[in-house]
């Protein structure tokens, strides 16, 4: 089960590369495509994939709570600024912001999953509780 | 039994070496096709143009951030604020004065709402063949005051804003008058935009 600690943030690492991959590619063929921008909503977007992908890849795996920030950091800031996306200061914003969010995100994600893994229902609480704290997160940033 | 710390690692510094080659290995082609997308895009917005130099341009007006002129008039960049984040337009203005075309480059507003502005053809041709100031005409009844019809007295032409985004309607509107003003002469600070969004 130990194995399964750090899969989280690998796959986190990866979805997050092949989308700034992407957006290098349209950047580069498509320069009139508007790119979606690194805010709150859309970390917390990355994050609930990355958490529904691992749950499915993973069952059951414990979660690592000082390795989830430092690798969520580490993933959210070199890797836009590897794309070009982000100057250095950006990028260190960029990383603490996404540190934050992934940590937070996986939380409470994992309180709701949990609880909803039980019964026939099981098999989607992922997808639902993901899709839950993404519409409870885009009402929050309405806010603000 | 060791924990795989390594696979995260290894995941991250081989994402990043895999973008910093692909950012490096496309930079000419992106920076080529963004130019060319850019001339192409400001030949649209001022019919009759070809070529264009950039004017340096030193005024107060916040919201213009680059002047391009060509033989028959100009086309403006402007940054303002609308409701979740800059807005970043391309409008084009004729030596007279005129709106010939305008279009969003860039923007972060609501899906389904202040987002609309990229593409509600509606909104965006009330500012074509217009000059002089612009205003926002909020028609029906306000919701707070009761009021049937409001909107800036001074403006030489009122546009309906885009339902459920005033604010971004506003913003837009913002910034056409600080290009029709630049190329009008227009005092910006007294008459396009001090009735603000």
């Amino acid at each position: 089960m130990d194995k399964k600690t750090y899969v989280l943030n690998s796959i986190h690492a990866a979805l997050v590369g092949v989308i700034l991959l992407v957006m290098v590619i349209v950047r580069a063929f498509a320069p009139a495509v508007i790119l979606p921008d690194f805010g709150v909503t859309n970390l917390v977007l990355v994050s609930l994939i990355a958490l529904v992908l691992d749950h499915y890849l993973a069952p059951g795996a414990k979660r690592c709570y000082i390795c989830i920030p430092v690798f969520s950091a580490i993933a959210t800031g070199l890797l836009p600024w590897c794309a070009g996306f982000a100057a250095p200061v950006e990028a260190l914003k960029l990383a603490v912001l996404g540190g934050v969010v992934f940590t937070a995100t996986t939380w409470v994600y994992t309180s709701m999953a949990d609880r909803l893994s039980s019964g026939p229902a099981a098999k989607a609480a992922p997808v639902v509780s993901a899709f839950g704290v993404y519409l409870a997160v885009q009402c929050l940033m309405c806010m603000f | 039994m060791k924990k795989p710390v390594w696979i995260p690692v290894l995941t991250i510094a081989l994402a990043a070496v895999i973008l910093l080659a692909a950012a490096f290995g496309l930079n000419g082609i992106a920076a080529k096709n963004a130019q060319a997308e850019h001339l192409s895009m400001m030949q649209t917005l001022l019919p009759g143009s070809e070529s264009f130099t950039v004017e340096p341009y030193s005024g107060e007006d916040a919201n213009i951030v680059s002047v391009h002129k060509a033989e028959n008039g100009f086309v403006i960049e402007t940054v303002t604020y609308g409701y979740a984040g800059d807005i970043t337009m391309l409008i084009g203005v004729s030596n007279e004065g005129k709106v010939t075309g305008l279009v969003v480059r860039d923007m972060s507003e609501t899906f389904g709402l202040g987002a609309n502005a990229l593409t509600d053809h509606v909104f965006l041709s009330q500012f074509l063949n217009s000059s002089g100031s612009f205003a926002v005409a909020t028609s029906g009844a306000d919701a707070f005051s009761g009021a049937t019809s409001t909107s800036d007295g001074e403006a030489d032409v009122n546009v309906d804003a885009i339902t459920g985004a005033t604010v971004t309607s506003k913003a837009i509107v913002r910034c056409v008058n600080s290009a029709v003003a630049y190329v009008t002469g227009a005092d910006v600070s007294s008459g396009a935009t001090t009735w603000g969004g």
